[in-house]
This record gives C-alpha cells, sequence and structure tokens, in this order.
C-alpha cells in the first residue's frame, strides 16, 4: 500500500520552476531518502506534502487523501519536523509538546501521556522542564523530531533534520529513526548529506533541479550508473582546468572533477588508469600528496548522473 | 476549533509574561512615565483632579455654611473660598478659565429661607465652558435646600394650627425639620437632576494637567505599544517557522490568526486595566462613576492597536524592522492624537491630523469621563468611532497577514 503517491507534482515561483512534473512512491513501512543539493526542490516537495504551499500543478496522494482537496485531513495522518527548529525557546521542551499536542487536538490526560512518550522515545525526559533555549543544538533537534511524533503519524516527513549537529547527535537522531521504523512508521527523509541517506534510507529519490533522476534502492542505483571507482587526489600545489583535457584522453575516464588541491575520476578501471594519471600529474608540476580509491556511493552516483557534486 | 484558538491565546500570553522585557514595557514602564511626567506637570498646580470652584458666601446665618458645606462634601469639587471684597477678581478668574465657576451665597440668604421668600443662588460660568457638572450640583444642593425648607415650613405651620409659638420656638421648629428633611436628602438620593444638552457648545478649555493626563495619556500611548508588540511577536514567530509549522497541523489560517489576536488582545487589555488601577488608587485619578464607560473605550481602543499592530506584523520583513518602528510610530501618532499633551495646545492643522488618530478619540473619551464626570452617552461617538476602527483594521489585518 501507498503512503504518499504523487502525479506530475508542479511547482512554480514565477517563471522558475522549483518542481517539475515528479512521479513517485512511497510504500507502507519505508524510509525513503529524498536527495539533492541545495535548491535541488526538496524543501519545496515536503512543503507541499505538509499542504503549507498549493501545487501549481498535479497533486499528491497521503496516507489516501489528496493535499489539493483534503489538506486537513492529511495534515492529520502526517508528522512534520521542518528544517529550523520550530520551538519557542522560552518555554521548557514540557511546554513546548503540550501546546503542540493541543494543536493536534489532543487535551486532558492523553496530552500528559503522550508528551510522556515522545519524550522517552528521544532521550529527553529528565531534561523536560528545561527551557528550549538552555538545550544544545542536538537536543532541539531531538525536541523538533519529538512535536512531528506526537499525533502518532502515518508517515513523519523530516526536511534535513541533521543540519548544524554535531556527530554524536546526528548517530542519535538516526538510531532513534530507525528504530521508530521497525515499529512501522513510514519515513520521509530529505538530506545532501549521501552518508546518511546511505546508512537509513530503503528507498532513494535523487532529485536535482526540480526533477527526479534517479530512483530505487542502493543497489539499483549503482546498477543504473554502472560500477565505478572514485580516484581521489589529494595535492600540495593547486590544479588547473587544463589537467583535465590531459586526462579525459585516458580512454578508461569517465568524469573528471577538479577542487582546489584535489583532483576527483571516475572511472571503471582504477588501478588500470592510477599510474598514468599520476604521471600526468608529475609531467606538470603537480605534486601529490594522497591517493585513495573509493567504491561508488551516493556522491559518486550523483556526480555520474548530473555532473557536479552534492556539495556544490 | 474553539479550543485551539484559546490554546494559541493562552500560549502566546505565557510565553509574553515569561518574557522580563515585555514585563518592563508592558507594566514597568508606563507606571514610571505616567507617575514621574504627571509628577513633573502637576508640579505647581494644586496637582488636584477636583474641578476648582470659587464660593463668596456672604450669608449671614447658618444656611449659607449649609450650602457651602454640602458643596465641600462633593468629592469632584475643589472649593476655595473668597470674600465679598474679592468679587471682581473672582469674576475675572472665570473668565480666564482659571477656575469653573464662582457661586455667589446673598447676605440675606438665611433670612429669606426662614421667611419663606424666594432667595437666588448665583452661578457664574464662562461662556467656554461646556460642563454641566457644576449646574447640576448647584441644582441639586438648591432642591435640597428648597425642598427642606418647604418641610421645615409645613411642619411649622401644622403646629401653629394647634399651638402658639414664640419666635425662638418657631426658630427651633423650623430648624429641626430642615435638618431631618436635608439629612434624609442629602443621604438618600430619591430624586436627581437629569439634563439634556440642548446645544453643541465650543470644546471646553478646562486641560488635563498631572495625573489626569498623564494617566489616560500615556495609558493609551503604552497599550498601543503593547498591541504593537504583535507586530514584533508575530514577525519572531514568522522568522522562527512556527506560524508555518502551525499551519502543518490540522488547524486552518483563521484559527492561527483569531488564537494570536485573542492572545494579544488579552495582554494587552491586562495591561490598560493595570494602568487604569494604578491610576485609580495610587495616582488619586478619578476614572469616573461609569466603569462600563471606561471599559467600553478600553476595549474598543484595544482592539484598534491590536489590528494596526498586526497590519504593521504583515508589512514589514523581520523582527528588529518591528521593534523599531512599533516604538516609533506609537510614540508618534500618541503625541499627535493627545498622549503627551493636549491636542487642544496644538495648531489647527496637528489637531485635524490627531483626530485620525484612535489615541485621540480614546483619550478624548477618557477626558469627558475624567474631566467632565459624563458617562454612557456622552462616550457613544468615541466608542462607535473605535469601533468602527477596530472591525476595518482587524478586517484588513486578517487580508494581509503573512505566515511565512
Amino acid at each position: 500500500m501507498n503512503v504518499v503517491e504523487t502525479k506530475n507534482l508542479t511547482k512554480f515561483y514565477g517563471k522558475e520552476c522549483a518542481v517539475d512534473k515528479i512521479n513517485f512512491s512511497i510504500n507502507k513501512g519505508e524510509i525513503f531518502g529524498l536527495l539533492g543539493p541545495n535548491g535541488a526542490g526538496k524543501t519545496t516537495t515536503v512543503s507541499m506534502f505538509s499542504c503549507l504551499i498549493k501545487p501549481t500543478d498535479g497533486d499528491a496522494i497521503i496516507c489516501g487523501y489528496s493535499i489539493l482537496s483534503k489538506s486537513l485531513d492529511v495534515k492529520k495522518r502526517i508528522g512534520v519536523v521542518p528544517q529550523d527548529v520550530a520551538l519557542y525557546p522560552t518555554l521548557t521542551a514540557k511546554e513546548n509538546l503540550i501546546f503542540w499536542g493541543q494543536m493536534y487536538g489532543f487535551y486532558g490526560k492523553n496530552l500528559k501521556n503522550r508528551v510522556d512518550e515522545v519524550l522517552e522515545i528521544v532521550s529527553l525526559k529528565d531534561r523536560q522542564n528545561d527551557l528550549i533555549k538552555k538545550y544544545s543544538g542536538g537536543m532541539k533537534r531531538r525536541i523538533n523530531i519529538a512535536v512531528g511524533l506526537l499525533a502518532s503519524p502515518e508517515l513523519l516527513i523530516l526536511d534535513e533534520p541533521t543540519v548544524g549537529v554535531d556527530p554524536q547527535s546526528r548517530i542519535n537522531i538516526l538510531e532513534t529513526l530507525k528504530n521508530l521504523n521497525s515499529s512501522g512508521l513510514t519515513i520521509l527523509y530529505t538530506s545532501h548529506y549521501m552518508e546518511e541517506v546511505e546508512f537509513l534510507c530503503n528507498t532513494i529519490a535523487i532529485m536535482d533541479l526540480g526533477k527526479i533522476i534517479a530512483f530505487g534502492n542502493l543497489n539499483e542505483l549503482r546498477i543504473l550508473v554502472g560500477e565505478k571507482d572514485k580516484i581521489i587526489f589529494s595535492t600540495i600545489n593547486d590544479i588547473k582546468e587544463d589537467i583535465k583535457i590531459k586526462i579525459s584522453k585516458i580512454q578508461e575516464v569517465d568524469k573528471i572533477n577538479i577542487f582546489e588541491k584535489s583532483l576527483e575520476v571516475l572511472t571503471l578501471q582504477g588501478r588500470k588508469i592510477l599510474p598514468e594519471v599520476t604521471k600526468i600529474l608529475w609531467d606538470e608540476g603537480i605534486r601529490v600528496k594522497s591517493v585513495e580509491i573509493k567504491e561508488p556511493d551516493l556522491e559518486t552516483l550523483f556526480l555520474s548522473l548530473t555532473g557536479k557534486t552534492l556539495r556544490e | 476549533m474553539f479550543k485551539k484558538i484559546i490554546s494559541i491565546a493562552t500560549n502566546l500570553i505565557r510565553v509574553t509574561f515569561k518574557d522580563k522585557l515585555s514585563i518592563i514595557w508592558l507594566f514597568a514602564m508606563p507606571i514610571l512615565w505616567t507617575t514621574l511626567i504627571g509628577a513633573v506637570s502637576s508640579f505647581g498646580s494644586s496637582g488636584s483632579s477636583k474641578i476648582p470652584i470659587a464660593i463668596i458666601n456672604s450669608d449671614k446665618g447658618i444656611y449659607g455654611n449649609i450650602y457651602e458645606g454640602i458643596m465641600k462634601n462633593d468629592k469632584n469639587l475643589d472649593i476655595v473660598l473668597y470674600s465679598e471684597e474679592e468679587i471682581e477678581d473672582v469674576v475675572n478668574m472665570v473668565k480666564e478659565t482659571e477656575i469653573a465657576s464662582m457661586i455667589y451665597i446673598p447676605e440675606n440668604f438665611s433670612d429669606l429661607i426662614l421667611n419663606n421668600n424666594d432667595v437666588f443662588i448665583t452661578v457664574y460660568k464662562s461662556s467656554s465652558n461646556s460642563s454641566f457638572y457644576i449646574e447640576e450640583v448647584v441644582k441639586k444642593i438648591t432642591n435640597q435646600i428648597d425642598i427642606s425648607s418647604i418641610t421645615g415650613n409645613f411642619v411649622l405651620k401644622n403646629i401653629e394650627k394647634s399651638v402658639i409659638l414664640n419666635d425662638l420656638n418657631k426658630k427651633k421648629y423650623f430648624e429641626n425639620s430642615f435638618n431631618e428633611a436635608l439629612k434624609e436628602l442629602t443621604s438618600n438620593n430619591k430624586v436627581s437632576v437629569e439634563y439634556e444638552i440642548l446645544s453643541v457648545q465650543k470644546e471646553n478649555l478646562i486641560l488635563p494637567t498631572g495625573f489626569n493626563a498623564t494617566s489616560p495619556g500615556f495609558g493609551v500611548m503604552f497599550v498601543m505599544m503593547g498591541a504593537f508588540f504583535t507586530a514584533v511577536v508575530l514577525a519572531e514567530e514568522r522568522e522562527m517557522n512556527i506560524l508555518s509549522r502551525l499551519l502543518t497541523t490540522p488547524i486552518t489560517k483563521i484559527v492561527v490568526l483569531s488564537g494570536k489576536l485573542l492572545g494579544v488582545f488579552c495582554v494587552t487589555i491586562i495591561q490598560f486595566l493595570f494602568i487604569i488601577f494604578f491610576g485609580q488608587f495610587i495616582l488619586g485619578v478619578n476614572w469616573g462613576n461609569s466603569p462600563l464607560s471606561v471599559l467600553l473605550i478600553a476595549i474598543s481602543f484595544t482592539l484598534s492597536a491590536v489590528g494596526l499592530g498586526t497590519i504593521l506584523s504583515s508589512v514589514i520583513k523581520t523582527s528588529a524592522q518591528a521593534s523599531a518602528l512599533t516604538i516609533l510610530i506609537s510614540i508618534v501618532t500618541s503625541m499627535i492624537g493627545g498622549a503627551w499633551w493636549p491636542i487642544e495646545i496644538m495648531p489647527k492643522y496637528l489637531q485635524t491630523i490627531g483626530k485620525f488618530t484612535p489615541q485621540y478619540w480614546a483619550i478624548n473619551g477618557f477626558n469627558k469621563i475624567i474631566l467632565r464626570g459624563f458617562g454612557l452617552k456622552e462616550i457613544m461617538p468615541n466608542f462607535s468611532i473605535l469601533i468602527i476602527y477596530a472591525i476595518v483594521s482587524l478586517i484588513t489585518a486578517s487580508l494581509l497577514f503573512r505566515y511565512e
């Protein structure tokens, strides 16, 4: 059964197309990753799913209800964790949860019990009476997630929930989400951190410039772009653009990316072309500090599909 | 739906009262300004909140003193006694509106009463003074004296039907009956005077001073600031994405906005009532005998201020902009509206501009209540205009309001 199904979902801001006729579905019980760089259209997509903004064209059916005609029914069934921490800093965690619980229609003992439950889930019950402004970034993010869980949603939508969070808190958040999913919660997770999506998600959609450019699980995506190695050269001196022309003459080279003091080469035969590329660099006076060969990952997939990295 | 509106409003009130800076601006600053500037502006004047009246009592008997005594007991009058020789000076003071009125009790007042003859009290009043309060008080006391005198004569006549009295006894019986009747009349107001204003007079030039000016004036200004505070609160919530998150929960935009407006209204009406009670019980401002009139003006003004504050929050982009504009707009419009000084002392063109501010209508309404003792009927025009302001501003706010 599909918890989410989009039908040519489109959003224009003036003449600018932010989301361009996207079609995908999310099955019940999945953790679905929406991966893409900044400006790809991820936040616009989840904003439409959350019924915050209306699509210019197309529709999406969330938990059986249309976002166009039954937005209130949709909102009753989803929990949204926005990119920014949307909490009252001068209230305690408990006061925040009570307020947001009331917005979901909980009152009295039901509300109290539910607040206690979500505080347990995010492991912040002992800090419930502290003001939000006194929390660390990671703790704020966890309460932010707790708000999204209050209504026991069928679908939890998280929009880049770990931005600005320390690694330990990030791991904590990801573990919590995995546990929730094992209890049956369907999750839509957007991020530009491919390692999070790789760790967490069963199904991944890669988005760029408003379009879904690839869709499937990690293995399917690897097959889609072919198994390719990524050779990373770290250099002592800067690398000039004209190096690209020389290296691209090597037959097995698929794609090249140049940064200030590093060079990435995508190829099917990394070990074979390594000496040849190293010689070209040496001849051009570029001194190599280190070399690394990496197996294909989402960053590589993205680079392969779009010609740019997730960091651009 | 209503439960959620109440929850949103209650939450806003909680967030506001948890913020120390808000408490300072909402309560401490109005008290400070009202007290300091009121004290400074009342220095050198009597500082009295009462209407100044001169009495020249030339009567040789007790009834002139009785009349004088009853007038002194009126809590709204500040009675100053002058002698017959000062009559010309006092008349000039009335003409210059230094005092509201002069009451002249003639030399033979008591004799005329005792002999059951016609007697006149003369009231000198400036033609520019449209207050009817003094006439009402004089009429009331005159009627009381008159009825007591009639009662005294009636009792005397009845006694004389069966008993022959000497002059001393006549006087004794008359005085006893007179005093009994007067005691009844002054303690139980079975008959009261009502009057209709038959013609519109020029605005009276009795200008509020001291706490009479600052309590309503700065009260109105700080309530406007408090309501404009909505602009800052709503802008902050927009910046923190709280407003947009609210819209991801199963509630509609109208519920969100209604809750926010109700919350701000509650905060500012609490503020207003606090300022009024402070003025009444600490500073001795007489906020009048019609609490309903005060409440109606307070509520209608607060509603219009909330509407205007919400419009501001819709047009500004950041909370920093909102903070700066809140203070600027509140102070400037309050100055023009007559919060800082009586509007009557400003040039005509500024007075005209001032009448477009809700502050003008609120202060004008409060002045009618405080200075002239007016009630519900007289403040209806002010209330009506403020309600129209409120309706227009709240509708405009709901159309312009941005959630992101």
